[in-house]
């Protein structure tokens, strides 16, 4: 029975990723400008996806602290050290969530300036064609639909960025004052004791 | 540091504008394939006389999106008070020129050899022949030439005319 379900599931895999070979083909040979679009997205959403989930995560996680949910800082520390053994020895399991947070974000730093830099690179090559310092009826449009389609997730990863940004900054401020209350709170207990 | 509204408006207006230019990229794609099978007729934009070569260069515009070739040419001579030269006619001269499209392309035509250059007053009637890949079918581009007087001024008083008409 299992084996027959199996069978089943394979043949299902090879026809549609045959009929998504067809519709591709299609597609390219029905209109270029289509494939290159469609390329373009995908291409750059493969690259943005760790921006845009790292960004979405550290917003999501920075408000949520900010309302005053609790939060395992373990789990953020996981991100920041993939090994549990680089986590201990770098100390990461003091360190409150807001500062973990605000190093993930510091990770994330070379892959954006790595996605924009692509991104404009594409970007560049686009406004050489429209402004005909380079002209080719063929390649023009098809980089302009390149551009176009990776154009979207860019925007995405901008604004998950300038998100995350501001909750960050808010996590941050909260933890700064929950700080100081720790302090003072300490050095009225040694004023008690003496 | 923005708030996470302000945000999302900017996110929105950008994607409303990305959103438009993808829409505004493929109709222009659309349209522009389109253009490209329909075949245009061929414009004589100008026609200028070289004594030298004893040629008429025509400048035609090809405004359609397909190739046309000119397959024939033909030409009428009439003189005028001043030439000496007979009239004649030269008929189906086999050329082979191709219009690209959307651009003014310059065609010769040669006058008969060893007649007298044109004088003023004399007038050519040109024919072109021509064909376009989606039929099989020969059109024609008749052009009045006078010499002395440009294609466009040879119009203007005519249609000067037309409006002191009404």
């Amino acid at each position: 029975m299992e084996r027959v379900i199996w069978w089943i599931a394979l043949a299902l895999f090879t026809a549609i990723v045959l009929l998504g070979f067809f519709v591709l083909a299609a597609v390219v040979a029905a209109n270029p400008e289509t494939a290159a679009f469609a390329l373009g997205f995908l291409g750059f959403w493969l690259f943005a996806n760790r921006l845009l989930f790292g960004f979405g995560q550290i917003a999501n996680i920075a408000s949520a602290l900010v309302e005053g949910q609790e939060v395992d800082p373990k789990e953020v520390a996981k991100k920041v050290a993939k090994n549990p053994i680089e986590a201990k020895l770098r100390g990461l399991e003091e360190l409150s969530v807001a500062t973990l947070l605000a190093m993930w974000r510091g990770a994330l730093e070379p892959f954006k300036y790595a996605y924009y830099l692509g991104f404009f690179l594409v970007f560049l090559f686009t406004i050489l064609f429209e402004l005909n310092i380079i002209s080719s009826i063929v390649f023009g449009p098809i980089v302009e639909a390149i551009t176009l389609g990776a154009a979207i997730p860019t925007v995405l990863v901008w604004g998950l960025e300038m998100l995350a940004n501001h909750y960050l900054a808010k996590a941050l401020e909260k933890a700064a004052q929950e700080l100081q209350e720790l302090e003072k709170q300490e050095e009225s207990k040694e004023e008690e004791k003496k | 540091m923005r708030k996470p509204a302000a945000v999302l408006i900017l996110v929105g207006i950008v994607m409303l504008l990305l959103g438009w230019a993808i829409g505004t990229f493929f109709t222009q794609r659309t349209v522009a394939e389109v253009i490209a099978t329909i075949p245009g007729s061929p414009i004589v934009v100008d026609a200028k006389y070289d004594k030298e070569k004893h040629s008429i260069f025509y400048s035609i515009l090809n405004p359609g999106g397909m190739p046309l070739t000119i397959v024939e040419e033909s030409f009428v001579f009439t003189p005028g008070k001043e030439s000496k030269e007979k009239g004649y006619v030269v008929s189906h001269i086999p050329v082979h020129v191709v219009l690209p499209p959307g651009v003014v392309t310059s065609v010769e035509l040669k006058l008969k050899a060893g007649t007298e250059e044109l004088h003023l007053g004399d007038a050519v009637l040109a024919t072109f022949t021509y064909v376009h890949p989606l039929s099989k079918d020969l059109y024609n581009v008749i052009h009045p030439f006078t010499m002395g007087v440009g294609g466009k001024n040879a119009q203007q008083p005519q249609a000067n005319q037309q409006e002191g008409g009404k």
